[in-house]
Parts: C-alpha cells; structure tokens; sequence
C-alpha cells in the first residue's frame, strides 16, 4: 500500500526540519519490515489490544538505541542481509502445501522444490547438480507464479540459462514474457522463440501484425455483413419453396393414405352387393359383382331344392324302418323258443298258439334290410348334394374374391401413377431448395429441412448472427482505428501487462523498461535468479530490492570449493594458454549462494560424527580432531565397562570434550549406539545424504537421511517408538577421506507412541542441531544423463554417491582414449589383442601404473619452432598462441569417423558435439574434419567449440579433448576448473575423453598454485584430475562405467 | 505534552519581517506558536472514479461480446482467450494478463466454467465509461491537539488538512493518546463536512485491523506519531464572507515563514479546531507581556506598571507615563515607529500585536 498524505498528494518520506531520519520519522512499513520476527508479532499484538500503536512505542534495539532506519525499499532486504550473516535463528520454518504442477512429468524432488519455492515468504534455494531439470523447475515456479497473478523476475549471470528456460514456457499462454536483450546481443542471433519475446518484437508486433490482423478482421468483418445483407433476400424464396413443399408433401400424404385405404373401401363396396342390387351404369366392377351374385344363387337353389326332396325320402325309409322293427321285436323271442324247442318256456307255447311266427320274422328281417338299403342310398345322395353345394360356394366365392382383387389392383394403379406425379413435383422443388440455400454462405445457417418451421427457425439463428456480425462489424472498425492510433501508446504500457521479465544480472539495470528507470513502477513479487553460482552477492542484492521474495537456483560447488570467497569481477584478459575469459565461469568465485545455503540448509551430511572400524573395533568419532591436536588426546576406560575406550580431547585452556568412542569388538554397531544413547546421551549420525527429507505414512514418521533406501539396514531402537536404521555400506577403494562403513538411513517415529511432525522435528533439532527450515530444495534425480555417466561425473566433480544402477547401454559411458597409448601397461595391451584376436574381452581401465609424465605431444604455438611440427596446410590460419594437439586431434576425428560408420549402432552427425579446451585446438580438429573424406559431406554440422559456447545445452555423445600433454612440467587444463566441468557435463549418454595419461598423473601429484589457477583453482582442478587418475587405474566408486581405450587403435 | 515554557518563540523583528510578508493579506489577527498534532497514519479504503481508457473499454466489449455469443454444443470450440484474440489479435498471453489486471480492478472475472465474464461493476463501467476505483493504501490524517491536551481540556483533537505539509517529530509522555473513533467519525461525516474541512472524500472506510480482508494484518495497523508544528496563523478578510483562517509554517532555524503557501485554509467555523483564539487577551495576559518587554529595556517599575494597556486584534495601546515615553524616544524604540511586535499569552499559540505607545 502506497502512503499518502490525507488529500491526494503524497506524503513525502521524510520531512523538514532538525529531526529528519530519526527513528520516528520512519513510516510504518519500513519499520516493520526491518523489525525483527518477535518485535512484529509483539507490535502486532500491542497494536490489536490498543487499537493503534504510538510511533514511541516502536521498539529499541538491544543497545538501548532506536532501530536503524533502513532505506525505504530495504525492508525485505533486511531479512536476507540476516541470512547472509547467519542469522537463521529468527526464522521460522515453513512448509508449504503440495501445488498442482502443470508440468505433470516432474518428479517428487521437483515438486517439493516448486511448492517451496511458490510457498516461500522470503527466500528459497533450489540446488541441484547438471541435469537434474532445474530449468524445468524454474519454468514450472513461473508458471504457477503466474497463475497466483504473480510477476517474477527471471535473472541469470548469462542469456544461455534465461533462453533455456523461456524455451520451457514458449507455449504457454499463462506467461507474457519480455527478454531483455543484453548490449552485445542481437535480436536477429536469437532462436526464434526468444526473438519474439523481446520487447521491440513485441513492440513491433503490436504496431504491425496487431494492426494488420485488426484491419483484416474488419475486412473480414465488412465482408461478412455485405453477405448477410446479400443473404437477407433468400428467406423470403426459401419460406415460399417451403410453403410449396409442405402443401405437396400434404397431398402427398393423403394420396398415401388413400392407397393404404383402396382395399378395405373395395371390399367394403363388393360387401354391398347382392343378387338384387340394381347395377349402376358406370360400374361394371358392380355389374360383375351382381351377375355372380345371381349365378350363384341359382345354382345354389337347384341344389338346395334336390336336397329338400332327398331328404323327405329319407324321412319315410326311417319312418318304416322304426315300424318293421317294432313288429319284429316281440316276434323274435317266440321264434327263438320255438326253433330251440324249449318246452319248459311259456313262449314256445305262445309261439305254437300264433301259428308260424318264425316265417313272418323272416319276412319282416327282409322288409327291415330293403328299408335300410334304402336309408343308406338316401344318406350318400345328400352328402353328393351337399358336396356340390360346397364347390358351387367355394366358386363363388373365388369369383367374387377375384373381381374385388382385380377391383383393388387397378384403383392401386391409378394412385400410383398420381403418386409419382407427384414425387416428380417433389424432386423439382428439391433442386429448387438446394439451389438456394447453396446460396447462403454457411452450411450451418441453411434450414435443416424444407419447411417452414425449420426456415422461420434457421432464419432466426441467421438474423441473430447477422446482429452479431453487425455488432462484430462495428467493434472491428472501431478497434482497427483504436489500434491504428493508440499502437504506441499501447507499446508503452507493454510493461504493466508484462508478468515475467528474463534478462541477465548485468542488462537488468540499464534497461529503460524495466531497469533502474523503471524501478519504481516495475517491480517484482519474484524474482528467480537461476545460475546463482555464478552471481555476486553485490549483483543479487541490487537486483533483489526489485521483489519481495526471491527464489536462487545454483548447483553444488565443486568438491574442493572453499566459503566463502571474495567476487572478483571477470576478467576478459586472454591467458597465456589462449584460452579466452568465459563470461561467469572465468573470473567466477563462489560466494553468497553457497553462503546462503550453508546457512539455510540442513545437510546431515555436515555432521561431525564418523563411525569407523579400527581393527576389530568399532569407534565413534563424536567430533573431529585434527592431525596436530591427536598430542591432547587422553584415553581412559569406563568405569563400569572397562571394555569401552573413551578417548578425551583436552586442549590447553579449552574444556575437555569426549571426543570418540571405542567399543569392543564383541560389541556390535547396534549395541554401540544403543549404548551411546542410552548411557552418554549421544546421537552420533553419520550420513551420506545432504537433505532431510520427512516422509509422513499413517502409523509412522520418516525422516530420510540416505538417498538409498537401505534394504539391509538393521533398526537400532532409541527410545519409545524411535528407531534408527542403520546400513553398512562396502568402504570406498582408495578413497581420499574416512571410509563412510556404516551410515544412518533413516530414522522412524512411530505415531501410537505419541510421535508426530512438530515432536519429531524438535527432537532431531534437539539432538542434532539441525533442523528444515522449509527455504531449501535439493534435486537429486539425474534426468538428462543415462545413470552411469551421472554416477561418474558426478564422482567425480562434486564427490556426490549416486545409488549404483545397472547400466543398460551397449556401450560404456565413460571412455578415456589414451594419446599417446599406453604400451608401456602390459596387461592393457595384452587385453587389447585379445580383443582383437576376438576373444571378446573388452579393454578396461589400467589395473598397473600410469606413466609417470606426458608424452611431450603438445605444441605451443607461441613458441618459435614449435608451429613447424604440424602440417603446413593446417599451421596457416591457426590462432598466432595457444596449444594445440596434433596427434591427439587426430585420435579425435578417427573416433569421430569410427562413431559415425559403426555399422552396430550408427550415430547421426547431429549428435555429437566436439569440445577442446583451447581455441586452437578447437581449430585444428575443425581443419582436420574438414580435411577427412568420410566428413567432408557432414563434418560442418558437427560443433567444435570451447566450453563455454556449450553452456545449457548437451548432446549424446560429447568427444573432450583435453590437449595438454608436456613432457615434464605439470600443467593446468583449460581456463578453469570449471570450464573442465562444463565440458564433461555435456553429454547425455557418453563421454569420450581424448588425453595424456602421463600428464594427467602429473598433475594428479601436483598441490598448490599452478600456472593461472590460484590455489583453489588449482586445488579444485587437481581433485578433480587425480580421481580421473584413480578411475584410469580402476579404482573409483564406479570404475566398471569408465573405459580405457589406445588412442592408436582409435 | 511539553510544557509551553520549553519552546522557542521569535522575537519582534521576525514578528515585523513576517507581518510585511503577510500584509497582502490584510491580516485581521495574528496568532505565532506551536501546533501538536497526531500524524495518523492509517489503512484505508479509497474510492476514486476512474475513467474506463481505450483499450480496456475494448476488452471489455469483446468479453461482453463473447459472453453474448451462443455456444455451439457440438463442435469443439476454442478457448475462451482464443475466440477473444481473433476480435482483439493481440495475443493470448498479452489478453489474460489485460484480463488479470482487469479482475484487479473488479471489472471481470473468471465464470464458474472458467470463462472470462464482465462482473456488473465492468458491465456498469462500459455504460458510464468510469468505474469507482477501490483502492486499499496507507493515508495520513493530522490531527490538532486542543491547547492545553485533550486529556485536560476535555476536547478532542480535530481533523487538519496540512496540504502536505510535516510538523516535525516531538517527543511526548505516556499520557499521549489518539481515539481512533475521532478518525472513524471523521469519515462518517457528511460530504459537505469533508468538503469544508478538506477531509478526503475518496476515503470511504478506515480497514479494520482484526477483519480479514485482502489487506495484510500487519499493514493495517494504524500508528500515531506525535508532531510539532510551528505556525503562524492569520486571521484574514474584512467581511464574514471573504473570512478566512490561514496557517503558515516557520522553519525554526531562522524563523523563516513560508508565506507563499499555506499550510491549511480554514473558512467558517474556523475557531473549531482552535477555540481558544476566537478570545481576546486577557489584562493580565497583556500586563504580562508588555512588562516582559520593558523589561530588558531598562525602564522604571512604577512607569510600566503605570501605564494603561487596551488590547485590540493587531495592537496593543499602550498610553504611557512621558518619562517612559521619553526613555523609549531617547533609545530609539522600534515602539515608537509602531514596529515593536509582542506576543501575548502563555499557552502554545500566543497573539502578535504590535506596540503602539503614546503619552498618557
């Protein structure tokens, strides 16, 4: 919030009189941002119980005098100034919440890194070795600044790291990023993707393409109401055609209807008829109809008449039949009596009394038979008549079926043909219809259907539309004519709209948009300074008054690098090796970057405790005493476990301190450290791991110490529901510092024993001293290089332990081509003919020794003679200094060749890059390229740089040339230290080091100053040579990953 | 507070010096002294109208416009910000951060399904062309102490307008104290009152400190930093109706008056912050002074007190015995040129008059 006075003016910060810059003429934000974390919350709290503060109640500080006053922008400075001084103790912890990342392939390092650097109130540091993605991590930080409405300033010692990054965001709408272009850039060597993002192209963009698209969407605009008015005369057509189509389509339905119906009306009109129907005179269907109605009721009649008469006849045989039988029935028991003689029976008696009854039986079975007969004949005349009868109906009915099919059939025929006549009518209004809605523009605004509901319908959408491109019409008029007038004015507010700033730390202050001029009104809610290794603090603070919270994101110092060291500006002088400065990396001096993190890190690393075996005994070292105080060191036994040595640091004038532990060797690492805890209140950590990481599952906490997760480590129980689990890991061969034999892997906090975050947290504060301020992230995933390479390197250059991994390549990430060869190692040139002979043993480093000093193959072109040793087609245009490697150039381009004919696993020219550590060298392998046949088509497309032209970018395979190869001096490579980095840490898949053994080993022997190394220069680059040296002789932490090969045989 | 004793007043000739600087004024009185304010410096809410420029006028009418426009159900449109550039074609990263600075001010917002929409603030300014501007800042309000303190006097300290003018850090005792209410009352009252005493009509609300606004807490703390003033204050016009009330600051270094402009204006009701100068001085106040000015000029006891004193608004009349009158004559007097400036009184705002001396 602005102050200003009670009217509209402002109030001036100070005012006049005797008094001014005393404490009390000090606004209240100022002061409260230079007040300390205790003295706000006491202020605040005063404030709420009175309602407001009196400026007298603003408190002292600790010598009795009033706060210092700080600059009106210095308040958040203030804080950091602490920090740099090491005045963590006020800070509170933070830990902010996970953020929903949009680059959704981050992994969890890179997440953590970007939830503490959004979540951050003050200052974040973000560390993390080559390739582990910190570009992507400051890409995301921006993005999710802009989606909090944030503005951020993106800084960075060189545009390389900027471009690096703008590139991540190119697409991204969320960001409108303007690059600064620094005074020795040209926006036209930009990549495309920054070009655009620099403010005269954006300028320009808005004056030209802006207004040019502006005045064709007019046009366009225009274009499209001229149509709509064009199209406004077609409705009336389109509704007409419509009208037209639904009264046919009407007709045509009814006509429809009428053919479904001719069947039924058929039938309906034949079931009128009968034999006495008059027959009308134009209907024959009728007057068939009738005259089969009569023919079959004559027919009929004759039949039914024949039958009447049948049937009586039939009615009087029955009559007479029932009659004889009656008069047969009481003769037929007399007859039978008196044919069997039954003398005892009444009836033979009777039967003899009525005279001859069995002849007059006989007579009327006779009569009964002829009845019968007659009976049968009559029965088989009616059913031949009612037979008859049936075929004379079924007739009839066929008749009459067939004169109302054939009825139907041609009333069908006579629809039909209306029916098509119709359909003809149909298909013409159709075309018609096509016709005209071909005529309006947009197929989407054509009626659906020929009818009138769909045209009012699809007219209505078209006279909405028309309104709005009536409406979008004028808007692009009048905004083409804004924009024609006001372009300027809008390139001048350019910078309010702009939400990320990139520019490098020297251009930032000088440009008029958003520099020192702008200050005032451009200034930041975040500013991420990436590369902030290679930042001074001088540079970071003026930049940091620019914003209220800053986010630094620098990588690990090289092993060796001391804290902190004064910036000394970087010089452009050229060395004796010709090597030119390289920008940040020559005159680099680390300083307030590894300053801060020191301060706000908590690496457990840094502990001071060392468990180590001597002999068969396990000692804790509790704190680390040096060569020269070993003198004070007193040794005594417990008292009541004589077994235990306790080994007691008694300086002169100094308190004694317990200094380590040695336990017996029937005393194993777990009861060690039980009894360490238990009996000396001790909690001697030793860890390879530089982070605490907390783990939060449902029944425990975790605190992560090692990066492996330590699958054979055992738990040591602390206290209740406190464990430590502790790993033993194989000691280092040849290493350069105590072997690390057993380390802390994690430390677990079971939440039913009462522990939780807050409770964890203050006990590992309390007994380690360290504690997560919230304001650090390491990443540690190795992204871009395979894993065997970034094992290596990162060995090599920063002592950083990556878990070993199976390496899947084919071939091995690290090859160092020996130039000269080493014919001297027996047991190497036996290996190399095997492998030639083709016994399938692949060279490996050098089990023996390494010569004892270089080949002498170096040239230095400023010496006299020296140039005439190379060829005289390349010695012409050569730089008039510096050193050059005849032979080993060569070994390089054979390589390069070989890399690009191998049949096995051919690489693409687009995929090497060549590095060299002198300017001409970097020539003479570029001649020497363009000078091989098998290159010549493609070897211009191979980059030849130093390695400084490759900062930010890698390719798979990078060939180094390390060049220097003297007989009996020992000497530096390249620029700096640094610079050796930068080469090495290029290439993605494989690195093939080009060198002189012999004079690496010399220079592995070599401490202190050397040539223009000052002594930590020197000291950095001698490590760093000397574990090369280790990896030749296959020692190192991963000497399978490293390969030696002959130069010759390259 | 500090005593009057301890401060420091000019002497006659600065008194002449500033009454030839003020004379274009006519002034009618003239009071010199020391105010003690409450600089209060607070949180508030401002409400200015601003007016809807250009390009944001555009935006808005093409956001109204999209907003307007049916939605195709069917076919995959595109974005919101994308449908707006090919209106505007400046570029779908430039239109969001004009959309964001929009939503700042209140004119457009993010719509449930995540299309921009006008809020009814950005509809009303399309119509009208401004908008009420909300602003949160830090503002400054001086308060005039009543002479003699609050806490004693029974009075509350009253708003004074200094047109940007700082009084000078003062130290004071515990028993300073502001009510904050005096300021809430302030912004309550009506406009013809703001407008009267100069009071900012802009400010619309003092941000509370407990509520939780967008504001952080800790910048919404109100803070009372005591000052002093040293002022002349002018009693200027003839009429009641071209009346007005003047304050001008004075550097204390060489007590010069900064008469070019006025560190406030006061016109009617002008004795309201200061009540105790629409009284005359008092006989004994003006005994007192004129025998303070007598009495490193050597005169006779019984002649200064001899002689009769008749205040007025600019003079003091004194008729005096002819032996004092002599002495004055014989050393010169600026008295009896009417050059001869006294301060009357003893509180932090004393009168000026000059000495107008003649024979009794």
């Amino acid at each position: 919030m602005a102050a200003a006075e009670g009217a509209a003016s402002a109030v001036p910060r100070s005012g006049p009189g005797p008094e001014r810059g005393a404490p009390h003429a000090m606004l209240w934000e100022d002061f409260y941002r230079s007040a300390s974390p205790a003295q706000q919350v006491e202020l605040l709290s005063l404030a709420a119980r009175q309602g407001l503060l009196y400026a007298h109640q603003f408190p002292s500080t600790n010598n009795g005098t009033k706060a210092k006053v700080p600059e009106p922008s210095a308040g958040p400075l203030h804080l950091l100034a602490n920090v740099l001084e090491g005045h963590t103790q006020d800070l509170a912890a933070v830990f902010p919440p996970p953020v929903a990342v949009h680059d959704i392939e981050l992994d969890a390092g890179q997440r953590e890194a970007v939830a503490r650097a959004i979540g951050t109130p003050d200052l974040c540091l973000i560390q993390g070795l080559p390739g582990t993605g910190k570009s992507r991590v400051a890409a995301e930080i921006i993005v999710q600044a802009a989606v909090r409405g944030q503005r951020v300033l993106l800084l960075a010692p060189g545009p390389a790291a900027l471009d690096r990054v703008l590139e991540i965001l190119a697409d991204c709408e969320l960001v409108c990023p303007v690059r600064c272009l620094g005074a020795d850039e040209k926006a036209e060597h930009l990549p495309s993707f920054v070009r655009a993002m620099t403010f005269a192209e954006k300028v320009r963009s808005l004056r030209e393409q802006s207004v040019q698209c502006a005045r064709q969407g007019r046009e366009q605009a225009e274009h499209s109401c001229r149509r709509r008015q064009q199209e406004g005369s077609l409705w009336p057509r389109l509704l007409e055609l419509a009208e037209s189509w639904q009264q046919l389509d009407n007709e045509r339905a009814a006509l429809r209807e009428r053919q479904a119906q001719v069947p039924e009306q058929v039938r309906r009109e034949a079931g009128a008829v009968t034999a006495d129907s008059e027959v009308p005179a134009a209907s024959p269907f009728i007057a068939a109809l009738v005259v089969s109605a009569k023919t079959r009721r004559k027919i009929l009649a004759r039949i039914d008449a024949a039958l009447e008469g049948e049937r009586l006849e039939q009615t009087a045989s029955q009559q007479i039949l029932e009659k004889l039988e009656g008069l047969v029935a009481p003769l037929r028991p007399l007859a039978v009596a008196r044919q069997q003689g039954r003398w005892w029976s009444p009836a033979r008696w009777w039967a003899l009394l009525h005279g001859d009854v069995v002849g007059r039986l006989v007579a009327l079975e006779s009569q009964i038979e002829t009845a019968r007969a007659a009976l049968k004949e009559s029965d088989e005349t009616i059913q031949g008549l009612s037979a008859e009868r049936a075929t004379a109906e079924q007739g009839a009915q066929a008749e009459w079926a067939h004169l109302v099919d054939a009825e139907a059939h041609a009333r069908q025929e006579d629809l039909d043909a209306q029916q098509e006549a119709l359909a003809h009518e149909a298909a013409l209004l159709q075309n018609k219809w096509d016709n005209l809605c071909q005529e309006l523009e947009l197929p989407g605004e054509r009626p659906a259907a020929p009818a009138v509901t769909a045209v009012n319908a699809a007219h209505g959408l078209w006279q909405a539309q028309a309104g709005q491109d009536e409406e979008r019409c004028t808007f692009a008029r009048q905004w083409a004519a804004y924009l024609e007038g006001a372009a300027e004015n809008l390139a001048t507010r350019l910078p309010d709209y702009t939400n990320l700033v990139a520019s490098t730390t020297a251009t930032l202050a000088g440009n008029p948009h958003f520099g020192d001029a702008a200050a005032g009104r451009q200034n930041f809610d975040l500013l991420i300074l990436d590369d902030a290794t290679f930042v001074t603090e001088s540079e970071f603070l003026q930049a940091a008054r620019r914003a209220s919270r800053w986010v630094l994101i620098g990588q690990p110092t090289m092993d060796g690098e001391q804290l902190p060291a004064p910036a000394k500006p970087a010089s452009s002088k050229t060395s004796r090796s010709g090597a030119p400065g390289m920008p940040g990396l020559a005159g680099l001096r680390c300083g307030f970057f590894q300053r801060l993190w020191h301060h706000l890190h908590a690496d457990p690393s840094r502990l001071p405790y060392a468990w180590v075996q001597e002999g068969e005994r396990i000692c804790c070292r509790l704190r680390t005493v040096a060569p020269d105080q070993r003198r004070w060191v007193e040794s005594e036994r417990v008292a009541d476990f004589p077994e235990i040595e306790l080994r007691i640091l008694a300086l002169p004038r100094l308190k004694p301190a317990l200094a380590e532990v040695v336990f017996p060797a029937a005393m194993s690492i777990h009861e060690a450290k039980e009894y360490l805890y238990r009996e000396l209140q001790e909690f001697p950590v030793q860890t390879p791991g530089r982070c605490l990481k907390w783990h939060e599952e449902p029944e425990r906490l975790l605190l992560r110490l090692a990066r492996a997760p330590g699958a054979d480590a055992q738990p040591v129980l602390l206290e209740q529901g406190v464990r430590e689990w502790v790993g033993c890991a194989q000691a280092e061969a040849g290493g350069d510092r105590p072997a690390a034999v057993w380390h802390t892997c994690r430390i677990e906090f079971e939440r039913s024993a009462g522990w939780d975050r807050v409770r964890a947290e203050a006990w590992i504060h309390d007994r380690l001293q360290i504690r997560d301020l919230g304001r650090t992230a390491c990443l540690e995933v190795p992204h871009r290089m395979r894993p065997a390479l970034a094992a290596v390197l990162w060995d090599l250059l920063f002592d950083e332990v990556l878990p070993a991994e199976r390496d899947a390549g084919s071939c091995p990430a690290v090859e160092f081509v020996a130039v000269p060869p080493l014919t001297r190692g027996r047991g190497l040139r036996d290996r190399i003919k095997a492998e030639r002979a083709g016994r399938g043993v692949a060279p490996s480093p050098l089990a023996g020794n390494l010569p004892r000093s270089g080949a002498g193959l170096e040239l230095d072109l400023a010496a006299p003679r020296h140039g005439d040793r190379l060829p005289s087609e390349l010695r012409a245009g050569l730089p008039g200094r510096g050193f050059v490697n005849y032979l080993e150039a060569q070994a390089v381009v054979r390589r390069l060749e070989k890399l690009l004919a191998d049949v096995a696993s051919p690489l693409s020219a687009d995929k090497i890059a060549i590095v060299a550590l002198y300017p001409a060298q970097v020539e003479l392998i570029r001649r020497l390229i363009q000078q091989a046949a098998p290159l010549q088509k493609i070897g211009a497309s191979i980059p030849v740089e130093l390695p400084g032209a490759f900062q930010e970018r890698e390719w798979p395979v990078i060939l180094l040339s390390l060049t220097r190869s003297h007989a009996h001096r020992t000497v530096t490579f390249g620029e700096s230290p640094r610079a050796l980095a930068l080469a090495m840490t290029r290439a993605r898949t494989r690195l093939i080091l080009f060198g002189d053994p012999g004079t690496c080993a010399r220079r592995s022997q070599w401490q202190g100053a050397l040539d223009h190394l000052d002594d930590a220069a020197a000291g950095r680059e001698g490590l760093l040579i000397t574990r090369l040296v280790r990896y030749l002789q296959g020692q190192g932490r991963h000497p399978r990953a490293l390969h030696l090969s002959e130069g010759s045989s390259a | 507070m500090t005593a009057a004793t301890s401060l420091a007043f000019p002497g006659s000739r600065a008194l002449a010096g500033w009454w030839r600087q003020l004379a274009p004024l006519q002034p009618q009185s003239l009071w010199v002294g020391h105010l003690f304010l409450h600089r209060v410096e607070c949180p508030v809410a401002s409400v200015w109208p601003q007016a809807l420029d250009g390009l944001n006028r555009f935006v808005l009418q093409a956001v109204a416009a999209e907003q307007a426009r049916p939605r195709s159900g069917q076919q995959i449109s595109p974005s919101f910000l994308q449908r707006l550039d090919k209106r505007l074609h400046l570029g779908p990263s430039l239109l969001r951060q004009i959309l964001r600075a929009l939503a700042l001010e209140g004119l457009a917002e993010v719509a449930p399904h995540g299309e921009w929409a006008l809020t009814a603030q950005g509809r009303a300014a399309l119509e009208r062309g401004e908008y009420p501007r909300t602003s949160h800042e830090r503002r400054v309000f001086h308060f005039v102490e009543p002479a003699g303190g609050g806490t004693t006097s029974g009075q509350l300290p009253h708003f004074l307008y200094l047109n940007g003018h700082l009084g000078v850090p003062w130290p004071v005792g515990v028993d300073w104290s502001f009510d904050v209410n005096v300021l809430h009352a302030c912004v309550r009252q009506p406009a013809a009152w703001k407008q009267q005493h100069s009071f900012p009509e802009e400010v619309r609300e003092i941000l509370p400190l407990a509520a939780g606004t967008a504001v952080p807490a800790w910048q919404r703390v109100i803070v009372d930093r005591p000052e002093r003033l040293p002022v002349v204050l002018v009693l200027a016009g003839v009429t009641d109706s071209n009346r007005q009330f003047l304050g001008f600051a004075v550097r204390q270094e060489r007590w010069a008056l900064q008469a070019t402009h006025p560190v406030f204006i006061l016109r009617e009701d002008w004795h309201a912050p200061f009540p105790e100068l629409g009284r005359g001085p008092s006989e004994t106040a003006c005994r007192q002074a004129w025998r303070l000015w007598c009495q490193p000029r050597g005169l006779l006891a019984e002649d200064v007190e001899a002689c009769d004193l008749r205040p007025d608004d600019l003079h003091l009349h004194v008729a005096a015995p002819t032996s004092l009158v002599e002495r004055l004559r014989t050393a010169r007097s600026d008295a009896l040129k009417g050059e001869a400036w006294i301060l009357i009184g003893e509180g932090t705002l004393r009168r000026a008059v000059v000495l107008d001396v003649r024979v009794r």
